[in-house]
């Protein structure tokens, strides 16, 4: 199992950590806060992943974003 | 808190794509000023059009918090809520700041140039539970919302532009062919309902 992790913090107030994980074909997409609540979850294929990390990434009020990608016990 | 005594004009606002704003006069039970933008900077130039006229007591965000879906909208939803939060007022990250009144309500009192208004983040589930809790059953979906806000405020015809020709509008008119702007008043509708609930305990 594969798992990728961006941190996005912006000018408006807005910090998640949004992390991606594989089950097999399928992803699921989890948006959390620093403080731990989650803001939202959902399932999507491995181009939708990619074109959603892109879209924070390059997230015209992004400040911060970094990418972690690691691979985790099945 | 403020006072209360000729009830609360809310600003209330749904970011999206298309974002909605409505004041909700909940002494009158009536919408006094509606409107849909396409960005942001439309929606903060509204709400100071609002804050200069003294036109509104406090302000209600949706914010966003979704289970079904992602994309650029998404991002864009959350960046928006966070923007606005910042230029009506907020001065840090949800929750740091601000009292959690319940499930999926926030609350921070803000300073303007007048007085301190309350300024909320309400989630959804937090409107349907106040729609729900007044109307004894169960209320959920955009329709459903909608449906319960016309039956609280009269029924039939208090939604249309015209109630009968030449007449005044009804009392949600002002809604009238604004989708979005109907969302924000359900946000206002249910953060007059919780203020006003906070000043009477």
């Amino acid at each position: 199992m594969e798992a990728v992790t961006l941190q996005y913090v912006s000018a408006h107030f807005v910090s998640l950590s949004i992390t991606a994980l594989a089950h097999g074909d399928a992803w699921t997409a989890e948006g959390v806060t620093a403080r731990g609540e989650r803001i939202f979850r959902y399932r999507l294929t491995l181009p939708e992943l990619l074109a959603d990390l892109d879209a924070w990434a390059s997230h015209k009020d992004a400040e911060r974003v970094a990418a972690v990608v690691r691979a985790t016990e099945a | 808190m403020i006072a209360l005594a000729q009830g609360l004009r809310v600003a209330g606002i749904d970011p999206g794509k298309t974002v909605g704003l409505c004041v909700y006069d909940s002494a009158a039970g009536k919408v006094t000023d509606a409107a849909q933008y396409r960005s942001v900077a439309e929606t903060v130039e509204h709400c100071r059009r609002l804050l200069q006229s003294g036109m509104c007591d406090a302000f209600a965000i949706e914010r966003p918090r979704i289970y079904s879906h992602g994309g650029n909208e998404l991002a864009d939803t959350i960046e928006q809520f966070g923007a606005l939060w910042h230029a009506i007022g907020g001065r840090a990250p949800l929750p740091a700041e601000t009292q959690q009144l319940q499930g999926g309500v926030y609350r921070v009192d803000v300073q303007g140039w007048d007085f301190v208004r309350p300024l909320y983040a309400i989630e959804r589930r937090a409107v349907t539970r106040e729609l729900s809790r007044e109307m004894g059953e169960d209320v959920r979906g955009d329709a459903g919302v909608w449906a319960v806000l016309v039956e609280l405020h009269g029924g039939r015809g208090v939604a249309d532009r015209r109630a009968v020709k030449g007449s005044e509008p009804g009392v949600l008119g002002l809604l009238h062919g604004l989708p979005h702007a109907r969302a924000a008043l359900a946000v206002a509708w249910a953060a007059a309902q919780i203020e006003t609930g906070q000043t009477d305990a």
